[in-house]
């Protein structure tokens, strides 16, 4: 090997060394708390088909239950990993699986984002992932934005027909009335994990 | 080695969908849902129509399709028997116009279609491979693949739990989740959480343990590639939503209206 082609190798070797504190730095997300939210984002897809197929489809009964589980399990990931970002996380991760197995899911995107965006910036500005409140809030602040932008979705698809807009207003109102039951529901299932060690304060 | 991990079935049984890459279909299925919404011509959301049933009839999964058409049908003839039923409780409200009312259903139509069609032909493999090379973070890589290999989990363990009940004489019914969400909390979504959240613990020990962190340089196991079938399946879907757009301009929303 001659001194020229020596040269470069060792520089980039150099360039590869790493300093004790930056191999002791940990990564902000942890492969676990990934994980958790892939999981959770999961049980929440297959959990909402089960009971649309159970309801056999867009029922009162049925919307309520679908987001009251949604919601819920939404509670249940925030108090399991505590760290900004896991909302807007569980919200692309379930909107990719969504586009890429079942489609439509592209539209709802935006208003989907907007409201996880609003959610992480109110947590943020009440003090952070670390009180038990601001998640609940976090998460009645997403499920209300969301809701919104829905109405507003849904009057770029039934435009031609102004009436299909109450219609799509009663069922958004419907699907969000299961959501704060399952703000309450979410709230709940925390207590029992609590209580059975698997979620800690 | 590999080749044993392999589930693809054989290339002369699937059909020409099957042998779109994956990111071909999200493109088309992506580019349709987008184009519908900007649509409110008959002509032009009735060629996209028949564009994306033939898509999805190529397929040849007619049974799924069908049972899909149905379910459609029938929401929108609920939809029309509520606004019927809207006009006459409130006759100020315009009355049913079929054609207005047809708009909606095209869009969602068209929107099933695509969706369908990326969902019945692309294997859990190669949707893993699409995400390896979509190249997309660390931090959205992982719960992807996580979710994609666990909802087969999740489902058996749900069945686990049911069958459960059942020998101590609970009998989770459609109707008795429905009308007793409380009980249905407590016996299905409790031990459900207490798995799922125990799986995710015992996976994210595992991916450490075997170095996955956010330093791993993730590399796809299969190359996936661009090839002729789908360069003529995406120069299609633009010819037709080109055609689309020309109606849309030319005839308008049917009212005489020249404007997208």
């Amino acid at each position: 090997m001659t001194p020229d082609t020596a040269r470069p190798i060792l520089v980039a070797d150099r360039s590869r060394l790493r300093t004790d504190s930056e191999t002791a730095r940990q990564p902000r997300w942890e492969v676990r708390d990934l994980a958790a939210i892939g999981i959770f984002a999961a049980i929440a897809k297959v959990s909402s088909l089960m009971v649309a197929l159970a309801g056999g489809g867009m029922n009162p009964l049925t919307l309520v239950l679908k987001n009251l589980v949604f919601t819920a399990l939404m509670v249940v990931l925030l108090f399991k990993v505590r760290k900004p970002g896991t909302i807007i996380l569980f919200i692309l991760v379930n909107l990719i699986f969504t586009a890429m197995l079942m489609g439509a899911g592209f539209a709802l995107l935006p208003p989907m984002l907007l409201a996880g965006l609003c959610a992480e910036g109110a947590i943020a500005a009440l003090g952070g992932y670390r009180r038990s409140a601001n998640l609940i809030l976090g998460v009645a602040l997403f499920d209300l934005l969301f809701k919104l932008g829905s109405v507003g979705l849904s009057w770029l698809f039934v435009r031609e027909q102004p009436q299909l807009m109450w219609l799509m207003t009663i069922m958004v109102a419907i699907g969000y009335s299961g959501a704060l039951l399952g703000l309450l529901a979410g709230a709940r299932l925390v207590k029992e994990m609590r209580h059975a060690g698997i979620i800690f304060d | 080695m590999p080749a044993l991990f392999s589930i693809e079935q054989g290339d002369q049984d699937l059909s020409w969908v099957h042998r779109l890459d994956v990111r071909t279909k999200m493109g088309m299925a992506s580019l349709a849902s987008l184009a519908v919404v900007a649509m409110n011509g008959p002509a032009a959301l009735g060629l996209a129509t028949v564009a994306s049933v033939l898509y999805a009839l190529s397929l040849k999964r007619y049974k799924i399709l069908l049972t899909v058409y149905l379910l459609v049908a029938l929401m929108g003839a609920a939809a029309m028997a509520m606004m019927a039923g809207m006009h006459a409780l409130w006759p100020q409200t315009s009355a049913l116009e079929p054609v207005k009312l047809a708009m909606p259903f095209l869009r969602t139509a068209v929107v099933i279609n695509v969706s369908l069609a990326m969902a019945l032909s692309s294997s859990c493999q190669s949707l893993m491979a699409t995400l390896k090379h979509l190249r997309l973070p660390f931090t959205l890589y992982v719960p992807l693949s996580i979710m994609i290999r666990f909802v087969p989990t999740f489902v058996e363990d749900v069945r686990q739990i049911t069958e459960c009940l059942r020998t101590r004489g609970h009998r989770l019914t459609p109707a008795a989740m429905i009308f007793s969400p409380k009980l249905t909390v407590r016996l299905l979504l409790m031990p459900m959480l207490f798995r799922s959240i125990r799986s995710a613990d015992e996976l994210g020990i595992a991916a450490e343990l075997k170095g996955l962190g956010a330093a791993s340089h993730l590399t796809p196991l299969k190359e996936a590639h661009f090839r002729r079938v789908d360069l003529l399946a995406a120069t299609l879907t633009l010819a037709v939503l080109a055609a689309a757009t020309v109606l849309q301009v030319v005839l308008g929303d049917g009212n005489g209206g020249l404007h997208l």
